[in-house]
């Protein structure tokens, strides 16, 4: 018999889907932002923030909204070298593709953006982009100046990564847009909505404030860190549904396995 | 899944290492809380013992030393300090003074101030017990005559005292030693063997044999 906690797990299997887009506060404000920045005739703009604030499904949700009107791609995963990488950018300036021994000549693709200009105005996001090098991002650099080719650049926030954004975009960033750890309201949002849109109304109401408390605590926030969290609750909700129903009450999530969970994962330690 | 046993295990030794140190915290306050009330309960009760004395035993022998007129002559003539027991009697408070009850009388060390040598201090007594009319003060003042040889004096404050409470030996006694001192041997026999024929004192039968026999 399938448990009820195993469908629970599963609304929290970390994705980039956006039928698993949760509309918050926060991250409406940040969506907005974005959308707004888009709209001014800037050159580069940096989506900046911690591994796990969003960034990526906020990439996407944007791509989602304003494909049809807007040119507009989503790089999601980086290129692996610089020749790959221009082959990209070449098929989605010119709609062609370049047979794979070839290369593109940045200086004929640079004169290529500028003809461009005033005739199309086409918006790249470039995810992951702690992963180009400084040249590469010089040359992303020289295309955007030509004022044709309009790049989103998202980034990872921690401590080494930080100094390479301020020092390498600091004077080519026209606007910075930063997404944080979600508050415990938006946190407890998150987790409610999510299991509301599968339905599963039981278990978002057996999970309690002082349990939503917890897990803020234990994750900081991070909505990565938030779904794994819950995976791991429900997945031992499960074993104990399945295996050891006398340890395990439906209307309450007991304090025992938000901390078990909290052990398994590493926020806590014995 | 999981180990589910171990990460129970887990948890168990995780919820013991969290809940040690609250129940140290918790002893460690309830030993700080007890320590303090008892540190508060203890000089409470010492400032009980250095308080003013009880009305009821205002008239002992303890009041001569420690009134405030005595120590301020004290402090103003820079007198030797005498540590001497003295014998308190009819003290009603016991608990307060806290020493050995079993006899009924109490000996406590106090200090003691040496006021023999100067005539203001007696002035201030004099004065004072003509206000009180306290038989300490009339005592002391007998007694410290006559120690220092003003035999009239002290037969005076033998009498005064006497006429307070004739029941003090030792005022019959100065009256009679001071009788004595001044000459009037047979005045003083006759008043020793009166007092003697009342009370049966054995000290007054000694110091009646000396004064019979010269030595006073």
């Amino acid at each position: 018999m399938k448990s009820r906690y195993e469908s629970a797990k599963d609304v929290f299997v970390d994705s980039v889907d956006l039928d698993d887009y949760i509309d918050l506060e926060s991250s409406l404000t940040a969506y907005q932002q974005l959308e707004h920045s888009i709209n001014k005739p800037l050159k580069m703009i940096l989506l900046f923030g911690r591994p796990g604030t969003g960034k990526s499904i906020l990439l996407n949700r944007l791509h989602e909204r304003l494909k049809y009107q807007k040119e507009i791609y989503y790089f999601d995963t980086p290129a692996i070298n610089e020749k790959e990488f221009f082959h990209k950018i070449f098929k989605v300036l010119t709609k062609k593709t370049l047979p794979q021994n070839t290369e593109v000549n940045f200086s004929a693709l640079v004169n290529y953006c500028k003809n461009m200009r005033g005739k199309r105005e086409i918006i790249i996001m470039l995810d992951e982009a702690q992963m180009y090098g400084p040249e590469m991002m010089e040359k992303i650099r020289l295309l955007s100046d030509s004022r044709a080719v309009k790049f989103i650049v998202s980034l990872h926030k921690t401590e080494d990564e930080d100094l390479v954004a301020k020092e390498h975009f600091q004077s080519r960033i026209w606007e910075v847009i930063e997404l944080h750890n979600a508050s415990l309201k938006d946190q407890t949002t998150y987790i409610h909505k999510k299991l509301l849109k599968k339905n599963l109304f039981e278990i978002a109401n057996s999970i309690k404030d002082k349990n939503f408390k917890l897990i803020h605590k234990f994750t900081k926030g991070n909505y990565r860190e938030c779904n794994k969290m819950m995976f791991t609750i429900f997945e031992i909700c499960e074993y104990y549904d399945k295996n050891e129903p006398a340890k395990i009450r439906y209307d309450r999530i007991p304090k025992r396995i938000i901390e078990m969970a909290a052990l398994k994962l590493g926020y806590i330690h014995v | 899944m999981y180990n589910i046993k171990a990460l129970e295990e887990e948890w168990k030794r995780y919820r013991r290492k969290k809940i040690i140190p609250i129940i140290i915290g918790v002893v460690a306050i309830v030993l700080g809380t007890g320590s303090v009330v008892l540190f508060v309960k203890n000089k409470s009760d010492i400032l009980k013992e250095h308080a003013s004395p009880n009305p009821a035993t205002a008239k002992s022998d303890i009041d001569i030393y420690i009134d405030r007129g005595i120590t301020d002559i004290a402090e103003k003539s820079n007198e030797a300090l005498i540590d001497a027991p003295i014998e308190i009697a009819n003290v009603e408070d016991e608990e307060r003074v806290g020493t050995d009850t079993s006899s009924g009388k109490k000996k406590l060390h106090i200090e003691v101030i040496d006021v023999s040598k100067k005539k203001s201090s007696f002035k201030e007594i004099e004065k004072r017990f003509r206000m009180g009319h306290d038989i300490d003060d009339s005592l002391f003042l007998a007694k410290s005559y006559y120690e220092r040889k003003n035999y009239k004096k002290a037969e005076y404050w033998a009498l005064q005292t006497n006429k307070v409470n004739e029941n003090i030996e030792e005022s019959w006694l100065i009256f009679a030693k001071a009788k004595a001192k001044q000459g009037h041997k047979n005045e003083a026999i006759r008043i020793l063997n009166a007092y003697i024929n009342r009370t049966h004192s054995i000290e007054a039968k000694v110091l009646l044999d000396k004064i019979k026999k010269g030595k006073i």
